[in-house]
């Protein structure tokens, strides 16, 4: 079933917790807007510099500070036996593709998580 | 069936051999292009080809090889490629329990072609191209680190001219969750470098290029702002400089380099820059006041 950007914890956790981080003015882009916004238009995302080992660091930075928000504001359950390791190395390879958007950061940790909202 | 290439592809894990069929002719691309030569390269219908557990591919391939105006010879063309080596060494910590505060990575990988000529002269190809790298990547909290390396050697046959090249590198970042998410990333490396076209040191030096040392360093530091339009402010710097350089390099002031940049992101891909040096591969020293927009096809 495709992903679906709608009010729900799986999409909202991903608005949420990235305006936590200070990755984009929550009074400029608003939950609706946000889904299709590119992943480079965060600011994680260098601007000024195309070295691919500074994107690996930041996008490892980012991944970390990720989970640990995601576990503090929501109550998480896993979807089958997937890990934080494996959850992790995804979110990874996303945040390293700016042509990513928010959506696709969203479906990738729903694939791992189910939220209070879920059954 | 034994070969040097079972035995390594053994050691490692099972490994498939087959041979290869097709029989192909083709014109060869040369390392170093000779002006006015041509060579023929014929595939013949028998080879081998193999894959394991660490290795992706490997081939031997019997060639006739046929220079303009020359002689032929028989040759045998090689490659061998690693599969990427790639190792989460994370610790397996269940959704539901936090998640791990340390995150490890590794790969590795390597690969090597080239072609050997019974008559070295008739050999317009590199006898060896081989190139290797490797990473090791430490997440802790809010640190990162990043090691990394890699090699690339070729070497022609017959007039033994060789080229290598290797780099070593560290990195490391941090978040700083309590200065509204800055990072602070910075990057340092050794490497070797063979300059086969460089005009300026040429002109320098007034003789042949050798390889040389030099360090290379780069800093960035990621300010999110988020007020207004403006998005972020992004401070980098880059330095090149070379290990005990000849004093004509250094006297034509190409023995160091320099790169300050301050960005300022504003909304929807906008931004104004401000440049200041210039880089080995843009040497012009100037300072730069930039404004634009960027964005990427499709988007």
């Amino acid at each position: 079933m495709a992903f679906e950007w709608k009010q729900n914890l799986a999409c909202g956790s991903a608005y949420k917790v990235l305006e936590a981080l200070h990755q984009f003015n929550a009074s400029k882009l608003s939950f609706e807007r946000a889904a299709d916004v590119k992943l480079r238009r965060l600011t994680y995302f260098p601007a000024s510099t195309s070295s691919e080992d500074i994107l690996r660091m930041s996008a490892m930075l980012l991944v970390q500070q990720y989970a640990q928000l995601l576990d503090r504001f929501y109550v998480l359950r896993p979807h089958g036996a997937g890990t934080w390791k494996d959850l992790m190395a995804d979110m990874q390879a996303v945040l390293e593709d700016g042509d990513n958007t928010i959506a696709v950061l969203a479906s990738t940790v729903d694939e791992y998580i189910r939220f209070q909202d879920e059954r | 069936m034994k070969c040097a290439a079972r035995r390594f592809a053994s050691a490692c894990g099972p490994c498939i051999f087959s041979a290869v069929l097709p029989l192909t002719a083709a014109h060869a691309q040369p390392a170093e292009p000779v002006p006015g030569a041509t060579s023929l390269s014929f595939h013949p219908a028998f080879g081998l080809s193999g894959e394991g557990k660490w290795i992706e591919r490997f081939t031997l391939t019997p060639r006739i090889l046929q220079m303009q105006d020359q002689p032929g010879s028989l040759g045998i063309g090689y490659e061998l490629v690693s599969r990427p080596l790639a190792r989460d060494l994370t610790e397996d910590v269940p959704i539901g329990s936090p998640p791990p505060k340390i995150r490890r990575f590794a790969s590795f990988e390597f690969s090597a072609r080239g072609l050997y000529a019974a008559r070295a002269e008739a050999n317009n190809e590199n006898l060896i191209d081989a190139a290797a790298s490797g990473t090791y990547e430490l997440t802790y909290g809010p640190v990162v680190a990043k090691s990394a390396f890699s090699a690339a050697y070729s070497r022609q046959q017959g007039n033994g001219t060789s080229l290598r090249k290797w780099e070593v590198s560290q990195g490391v970042g941090t978040w700083l969750r309590g200065l509204r998410d800055t990072e602070v990333i910075t990057r340092l490396a050794l490497a070797r470098v063979d300059p086969t076209h460089d005009a300026d040191r040429q002109a320098a030096l007034g003789g042949p290029l050798d390889s040389y040392r030099r360090w290379e360093f780069e800093g960035l530091v990621v300010i999110p702002v988020l007020k207004g339009a403006l998005q972020k402010i992004e401070l980098g710097h880059r330095r090149f400089h070379e290990i005990d350089a000849p004093s004509a390099v250094r006297a034509a002031g190409l023995d160091r380099f320099r790169l300050s940049s301050i960005c300022f992101q504003l909304e929807d891909g906008f931004f104004i820059a401000y440049t200041r040096g210039g880089l080995p591969a843009d040497r012009k020293d100037s300072q730069v006041l930039h404004m634009g927009w960027s964005t990427n096809i499709g988007e």
